[in-house]
Formats: C-alpha cells, structure tokens, sequence
C-alpha cells in the first residue's frame, strides 16, 4: 500500500467541493426557476409568458444536468471497481 | 484448535459487525431526512437498507485496500481477526448505547491493529499504512465535509433568497430523497467493502484464497445482506442525534449535508480510500448547520463526539486485544469471547431499554436544559446569545 498521498486527498477535497457545489447550485437554480413560473415578476403579458417558459427550460435543463452529475457519479464508482 | 471452526467465528463475528455497522451508521444517510421529515423515519431506514445492499454489489475497491495493507497478512491467524472484530463490535454497541456517532470503520482498523499487536508484536503492524490510508483520511474527512457542505449551504440559502419560500422548501424536501439515497448507496459501497475485507483477510490466512485476492461472490452478498438487515433495523439513537441534536436542520441543510458526503464519500471511494462515513457525515451535518446559523451549532454535541472519535481507535484496539489474547488460549478462550459478547449486546439493550428511542419519539427535540445537565453543562454558545 502506498504512502500518504497527499494529490489524491487533495483530489478527494476539490472533486467533493466542486461536484457538490455544482449540484446544490442547478438545484437551487432549477427552484428558483420554477417559484418564478408561479409568480412571474414582469407585468407584459408576453413577457411574462416568455420569462415563464424561459424559467421552465431554464429549471428542466438544471435538473436534467444533476441527474447526468449524479450517473456519472455512479457510472465511476462501477468502472473503477471492476 | 480446527481451523475451519475459528474462520467460521471470524465470518459470523464479521457479518455481526457489519449488522451493528449498519444500524450504527443508518444516521449517515437519514438523520437529516427524518429531521426535516422529508421521508418517514421507517420508510427512510427501509430505503437505506436496500441501496446498502445494493451499494455493496457496486465495487470492491476498498476491500482489497483493507485486507491488503493495514497488518502483514503472513503474521496473523484467524483468532487475530476474530479478536478484533470483537473489539469493533464491543466500541459500536458502547457508542450507540451512548448515541454517539463514532466510526465503526475506525472500530474495525482498532480492534484489528490493538489483536495484531498482541499476538504478532509490533512488526505485523505497517504504521506508515495506517497513517497514511486511514487515520490521516479519517482525520480530514470530517473537515473537508464541513467545509464542503458550509459552502454549498451558503450558495444554496444565497441563490434561492429569490424563490417562492414553499416552492423552495418542498424542492429541497423531495431532492433530500435523492440525495439521501445517494448516501446509503456510497455507505454500501464504502462500508459493506470493510467487512469483505476482512473475511478475504481472514480466507486467504488459511490459504482458502491467494493473496491478494478479490472477495468472491458469496462475500460480497453476505456483506451486503448483514449490513442492509443492520440498517433496516435503525439506529435511533443516533439519528436522533444528528437529526436534532446538532441544530435546527431545514430542508437545504439536509440537502445540501447529504449532497456533501456523497460526493465525499464516492470520491474517496473511487480513489481505494476508506474513509469514514460517519465522521463524513457528521462534518457535513455540521458544515451545513453553520452554514446558515453558526450561532445556533450545538458546539456541546461537537465536542462530546469529538471526544469519542479520539477514544475510538484506542478503545476499540484494546478491547480488541483483549479478545484476541483470550481466544488464542483455544477454543475454550474462543467461546468465553463470544459468550461475554453476547452478554454485553444483551446489556447494552436491556441498558438501552430504560430511555428507548423509536421511530415513534426520533424527531423530539430533547430537553436541552436536562440535558446539559445530563452531559456536565454542555450548554450551547448560540442560545446564551
């Protein structure tokens, strides 16, 4: 077994940090997103009707993107320990 | 003594402490779901334990890593191993008695390291592996955790400032399933692997496997199995634990807590480290908690599980010792151990039976008056404010 290895903690460290990061941010993007579907902000009919449906693709894509985050996950987890 | 009776021993001691592993570690991946009820307390510790089983089936990285590097595999017997199964055993049900969220993998490497000393000396033992693969990462995991999950817990409360408040709150709720589940199934695969370790540990010095062998099948089942059963069966007390005891854990809190030890613990897991699920999880639902009210972290709490993560390794190493020393005097020391372990889990639950936490009482919030009184005026910094 090797010795402390300090590149790979600090591996550990910066793929736990950026991952994490990553997926709380879509998340709260994609709910922030959706809350303004409910309650658009802008008063023109049109552009509320835009921003609504701007919010949803903006939402959908978000968690479209942590669900791939979350499978890659998974998907190395398999492949290394095999 | 027959050979083949001890590494019997070993493997039902070994599948005995991946059933305390599991219910000792339930918390892990749970406590903050049942805390901001996002899932129900039997439902969520059903959930955990079919992904553990699961998780255990999806590699086997770190059980070649433990039954590969921490002793010299040449120098000890099964009745080695045995004994420091014992030991982790023996510092699980001491800790959960006491609600405290120590790391059974910590226990196990104790117990192994406190048996192996005792029959093999000193010389069994690689020191530079047991620094370098386990305590220094079991070390730094809580804090990386923290910090991880303090930082996504600020981005989290900062970005969703904007959104409808209950839209927000159910969001987080529902993605707290997800997030949850990801963490019992990362806990399968770290922790079920520690035990398949230590059965291929335990075959291979009967030479049943060549060194360096991978678990076989009927390990990693069995692993998975014993831990799953462990962890359906639910570790109350602890989740309690992390759940209320820490501080007032909102629906983001637990997201992003449970966001935090999954990648921690996947990541690890990946790279051939075994890292602690618990003290990950513990430094996350602490990262998390002083991420949005620093003030109100029970810091008592931190301190007093502190405490036993320090006592932990020790503990566990001469309990395990003293397994190890009694059950290599044959098979008379051998069944004197498992009878006084027996006894023990009998007291610890009957012990456990006179204050009992159940699904029905998990999210009541304790007395936190009686309770620093309980624990020596461990009073919390951010209520006296």
């Amino acid at each position: 077994m090797k010795a402390t290895n300090w590149h790979d903690l600090l591996g550990v460290f910066l793929v736990s940090l950026g991952s994490a990061i990553l997926v709380v941010v879509l998340v709260s993007v994609a709910l922030v997103e959706i809350s303004a579907r409910r309650e658009p902000e802008v008063t023109h009919i049109h552009h509320a009707i835009f921003r609504t449906r701007l919010g949803g693709v903006i939402a959908a894509a978000c968690l479209i993107a942590t669900v791939a985050i979350v499978l890659f996950g998974l998907f190395q987890i398999v492949s290394a320990g095999r | 003594m027959d050979v083949s009776v001890v590494v019997v021993a070993v493997v039902v001691t070994a599948l005995l402490f991946d059933f305390t592993n599991g219910f000792h570690d339930t918390a892990n991946a749970m406590a903050t779901s049942i805390a901001t009820r996002a899932l129900s307390p039997k439902y969520a510790v059903a959930l955990a334990g079919l992904l553990n089983i699961a998780g255990a089936f999806l590699s086997v990285q770190v059980a070649k890593t433990v039954s590969g590097g921490l002793v010299e595999e040449s120098k000890i017997t099964p009745v080695v191993i045995f004994g420091g199964l014992v030991g982790a055993i023996v510092w699980n049900l001491l800790s959960w008695l006491l609600s405290m969220p120590s790391s059974s993998s910590h226990a196990l490497f104790g117990g192994l390291i406190g048996a192996t000393w005792v029959y093999a000396g000193t010389d069994a033992i690689k020191f530079d592996s047991v620094l370098g693969k386990v305590l220094l990462p079991l070390a730094l995991s809580p804090i990386v955790a923290g910090i991880v999950a303090l930082v996504a817990t600020r981005f989290a409360y900062r970005i969703t400032a904007h959104g409808a408040p209950d839209i927000v709150a159910n969001g987080f709720r529902r993605c707290q399933v997800v997030s949850a589940s990801l963490v019992a199934l990362a806990h399968g695969t770290n922790d079920a692997q520690k035990t398949m370790g230590v059965i291929t540990l335990a075959l291979i010095t009967v030479n049943a496997l060549p060194t360096n062998s991978a678990p076989p099948t009927w390990v990693i089942g069995a692993c998975g199995l014993a831990i799953g059963l462990g962890t359906i069966s639910g570790g109350w007390r602890i989740i309690r634990t992390l759940g209320k005891q820490i501080g007032d854990i909102e629906s983001p809190q637990g997201f992003t807590a449970e966001t935090s030890s999954a990648t921690a613990i996947l990541s690890s897991t990946s790279l051939g480290y075994a890292l602690s699920t618990t003290q990950i999880a513990t430094g996350s639902i602490f990262g998390a908690s002083a991420g949005r009210h620093p003030s109100r972290v029970q810091w008592g709490v931190a301190r007093r599980i502190g405490l036993s993560w320090l006592l932990t390794l020790p503990a566990a190493g001469v309990a395990g010792a003293l397994a190890g020393w009694i059950a290599r005097q044959g098979t008379v020391g051998t069944i004197a151990v498992a009878a006084a372990l027996v006894l023990l889990g009998a007291g610890a639950y009957l012990l456990s039976r006179r204050d009992p936490v159940t699904a029905k009482n998990v999210n009541d919030t304790p007395d936190r008056s009686s309770a620093a009184l309980r624990d020596g005026r461990t009073v919390t910094i951010g209520t006296k404010k």
